[in-house]
């Protein structure tokens, strides 16, 4: 029986050793600009589209530039490689996830955060108090 | 010991009562059923997720869309499910202990019924905004505002239909095992429960899993992610308690031969069941909140902590009853001598550590967002990047352990068998591998090593496959195939990881573009399902050109009242070949105008597109006839333009344009046959410096008032996705043969003629009937 423990103990050490140290790489904290310039790692930050008028799509390039502003108010313009996401203009909030490069965000994704994600809105509710 | 066996009379009663229940609970689903298909809008769960335009069948699947739907519905197959079990005990004696925890499954499911009650009226609902019986009585003469908020459009698919009952059946299914054992527990019966539970864990990992599927295959091709999993919270908390069963499958297995693992085992079964009811609290108590796309809305305080607390009484309950009979397994059972590491039991114990340690993994990346907060941890997200890494060594070991376990004998195997048994396979997966990496088809060497155990355990199992065919025994096939689908289902994932391509695409009605070899053409939009009044929607047709053979892609663009419009939703197109699929992914819609148009910023030039000799500045824009508008309501701009030769001025102009808010009416100025206008002007509130202005220039020949279409998408080939799919029907079909032979076996056991005495069925159960689900290798 006894190598039978051994051999488990070793199995979820090292299973327990690799998550734990692949867990810390993998994260990505949920975080503020000033911090993101201060961490040199991938982060997401969630903010709002702001100076909207200063949006521009490059075709050529494919790429999609935008300001972002966090929670805490500081501003910075985001560089995103690839098409404007779709509801871009109705989402309440914005989550751009990537890390930082000089003074722009360079973003790997960009996630919307839309006011009724799985609830439509009713003919009904509207006439509600 | 009478108290253990309760009369006949109590049982009887018990029984009774429970048909009774299966009756409310079949009747309050033909109630809402009903007031789904009647739109009765009163209640607030068919005013949520249905709507009078909702066309069956989605509207029926409309029962199972809200909260309260699906824990009816789930409960109802719990219900069903139970009436097999209620059979299948009583044949084999052990009824009443095993329905008492079955039951109580089905009290907490019915209490969470009573908190998320499908048939609360809308006056209830939102009786705290002032809405009144009377009110929603009177609206009801008027059938466009007596109407329901209609079901996302995403989820009207014929996927998104069978994949939550699946799932739902998978989990009640897990029900009955769970059951099993306890009962066990309580009997003293420490060894009989694993072969009652085997059909029935058989059973809830091919529902489960055919469940699990389908959620990937509707991402796939209705959702247009690109793939087939996602590593998303809840597809995570789905296959979380399957990795649980299929692992349970080998444990024991192992414990019907060797008599070992029995704590083990009664551990796993209560994580098994307790994964399940974890995956229903993390999709359904909004605990992930943000991190999904699943999640659903918070149901509230009270139905979180119901939640928490039917998580929490059953593994507390299996705990508590594990420890109680802690010393009595151990004092019963029989001393196994050490695992020899060439045994069968030990490679099958090795595999089914890793498929542990898979769940482990999975549970924890699942888990982080809540570690995270306990912990006082920033919150986090975690990329897809860390399931990946950690599952391809373990896929490897897994699939290893696969082959061998085939190869070798219960307690230990003679090296010749071994060597003899493995010696071909190893060949061929290194030479196919080595062969796959030297030729480039995967690019570094750990993805190829993993395709070699891949390799060898598909081998081996279809050596075994071959040998059955020849017996004649295909319903013995069922580990093998289930086996040998695994092992194409990781060749296939390997290959898709490694060797899809995927770029950015922008197609322009009538152009041709050119991609990995592919040459892409936009032929045009087809206005699809044009009798439904409350979407716009597109069908455009791509066309996929190699080789001179054209095929047609249809990915999906459209608009509905559920949003009220306001963004589209998408849906991929795919051309499938047996070898890869073409995915063309809409990502955003644009129009170019059929004319040249450029735009230009203040003080700026560009050459003229139609002579490129000539230039065209923007001297400035002229504002001050904006109030004198000749339109009224609308504002009148101007820009001053002024087009050069190299010596002369050809034209020295302000072009207008009349703005009424929405949409911009260009005043055109002819010079020769070409037609001038200002089609835009976009303002740059915080810089007027850098506002634009855009300028239509038409020819004769251009019809100015067709613009055309543009469709952004992301195009990728997806080789081997066939494979994966493959995969998935092999080893999930293997699964179901096994199930079926194993609940064939056990009605042939006829029950024992006398209930034996509880002290001695430990050792009476001993002699277990030969497996169904491995049979040692008979040659």
């Amino acid at each position: 029986m006894k190598s039978r423990y051994v051999i488990g103990a070793i199995i979820i050490a090292l299973a327990i050793g690799a998550s734990v140290y692949l867990l810390s790489e993998s994260q990505i904290q949920y975080t503020t600009i000033t911090y993101a310039r201060t961490a040199g790692k991938k982060v997401q930050i969630k903010g709002k589209w702001v100076q909207r008028d200063q949006a521009t799509y490059d075709q050529s390039a494919n790429t999609f530039r935008f300001i972002l502003q966090d929670e805490e108010g500081t501003t910075i313009p985001v560089v995103y490689r690839g098409a404007k996401p779709n509801n871009f203009e109705l989402a309440e909030a914005v989550v751009v996830r990537g890390r930082i490069n000089g003074a722009t965000f360079e973003a790997s994704d960009i996630l919307t955060k839309c006011p009724s994600k799985y609830e439509g809105r009713s003919p009904l509710q509207t006439q509600l108090p | 010991m009478r108290a253990l066996f309760p009369s006949s009379t109590a049982v009887n009663t018990a029984r009774a009562l429970y048909y009774i229940l299966v009756l409310t609970v079949m009747a309050l689903s033909a109630i809402l059923f009903y007031a789904i298909a009647t739109h009765n809008f009163d209640f607030t769960y068919v005013q949520s997720y249905t709507s009078r335009q909702l066309e069956p069948p989605f509207l029926y699947a409309a029962f199972y869309s809200g909260q309260e739907g699906s824990f009816l519905l789930w409960t109802l197959l719990v219900c069903f499910v139970g009436i097999a079990v209620i059979e299948y005990s009583r044949r084999h004696n052990i009824e009443a202990e095993t329905m008492a925890f079955y039951s109580l499954v089905l009290v907490f499911l019915t209490l969470m019924l009573v908190a998320k009650n499908p048939f609360t009226f809308l006056w209830e609902t939102y009786a705290q905004e002032g809405t009144t019986k009377e009110f929603i009585e009177a609206l009801k003469v008027d059938p466009s505002r007596y109407n329901g908020r209609g079901l996302n459009p995403v989820l009207q698919n014929y996927w998104v239909m069978i994949h939550p009952p699946m799932l739902f059946s998978g989990f009640a299914m897990m029900t009955a095992p769970f059951a099993f054992a306890m009962a066990g527990l309580w009997r003293r019966q420490y060894h009989q429960w694993t072969r009652l539970a085997q059909p029935w864990m058989l059973a809830a990992t091919v529902v489960l899993g055919v469940g699990i599927v389908l959620g990937g295959f509707w991402a796939y091709e209705t959702l247009g992610w690109g793939g087939f999993w996602a590593w998303d919270p809840v597809e995570n908390s789905s296959l979380v308690p399957w990795l649980f069963a299929a692992t349970l499958l080998h444990t024991t297995l192992i414990q019907r031969r060797t008599s070992g693992l029995v704590r083990t085992n009664f551990l796993l079964m209560i994580a098994a069941f307790a994964a399940v009811l974890y995956s229903t609290f993390l999709t359904r108590s909004g605990v992930l909140g943000d991190t999904s796309v699943h999640s659903f809305v918070e149901p509230g305080y009270f139905v979180y902590v119901l939640l928490l607390a039917f998580l929490l009484t059953f593994i507390a309950l299996g705990i508590a009853l594990l420890v109680l009979r802690y010393r009595d397994i151990r004092a019963s059972s029989k001393r196994l001598g050490m695992f020899s590491v060439s045994s069968r039991e030990f490679v099958l114990a090795l595999g089914s550590a890793c498929l542990l340690v898979s769940a482990g993994i999975v549970l924890l990346g699942t888990s982080y967002p809540i570690i995270a907060e306990v912990i006082g941890k920033p919150k986090a997200a975690i990329e897809p990047n860390f399931y990946n890494t950690l599952h391809l060594p373990l896929a490897a070991v897994i699939l290893l352990a696969n082959g061998l376990s085939l190869v070798a004998t219960w307690s230990a195997t003679n090296k010749q068998t071994l060597l003899r048994g493995t010696l071909r396979a190893f060949i061929i997966a290194l030479v196919l591998a080595g062969v796959s990496y030297a030729s480039g088809l995967i690019p570094t060497w750990y993805p190829a090593a993993v395709i070699a155990a891949a390799l060898f355990a598909l081998v081996i199992n279809l050596q075994h496959i071959v040998r059955l065919i020849r017996a004649r025994k295909p319903i013995a096939l069922g580990a093998y195939l289930a086996h040998a689908g695994l092992a194409l289902l990781v060749v296939g994932i390997i290959q898709l990881a490694y060797t899809s391509k995927s770029d950015h695409l922008r197609l322009v009605e009538g152009k041709a573009a050119s991609l990995f070899g592919y040459k892409f053409t936009l032929l045009g939009r087809e206005h699809l399902d044009q009798h439904l009044s409350d979407r716009e929607k597109f069908r455009y047709v791509v066309a996929v050109e190699k080789n001179n053979t054209t095929h047609y892609a249809y990915p999906v663009v459209y608009y509905s009242d559920f949003n009220q419009r306001q963004a589209p939703f998408l849906e991929p197109g795919i051309v499938r070949h047996l070898s890869h699929d073409v995915y063309i992914a809409p990502k955003a819609l644009d129009v170019e105008e059929s004319s040249p148009t450029i735009t230009l910023s203040k003080q700026t030039s560009v050459p003229f597109p139609l002579n490129s000799r000539w230039t065209l500045t923007l001297l400035g824009y002229d504002m001050s006839q904006a109030q004198q508008s000749d339109i009224p309501g609308a504002l009148k701009l101007g820009a001053r333009i002024e087009l050069r030769s190299s010596n002369s001025t050809i034209l020295d102009t302000t072009l207008y344009t009349y703005f009424d808010g929405q949409s911009f009416v260009p005043k055109p100025i002819a010079l020769d046959t070409l037609t001038l206008s200002l089609v835009r002007i976009q303002r740059n509130q915080d810089n007027p410096e850098r506002s634009t202005a855009t300028i239509r220039i038409s020819t004769p020949s251009t019809q100015p008032n067709t613009p055309r279409q543009v469709l952004v998408v992301d195009a990728s080939i997806k080789p081997m996705i066939n494979l994966v799919w493959c995969g998935f029907l092999v080893m999930l079909g293997g699964v179901l043969l096994s199930t079926v032979r194993a609940f064939r076996s056990q009605a042939i056991i006829q029950p024992p003629a006398k209930q034996p005495a509880p002290s001695a069925t430990v050792t009476a159960v001993e002699q277990v009937p030969q497996s169904a689900l491995h049979k040692p290798p008979q040659d």
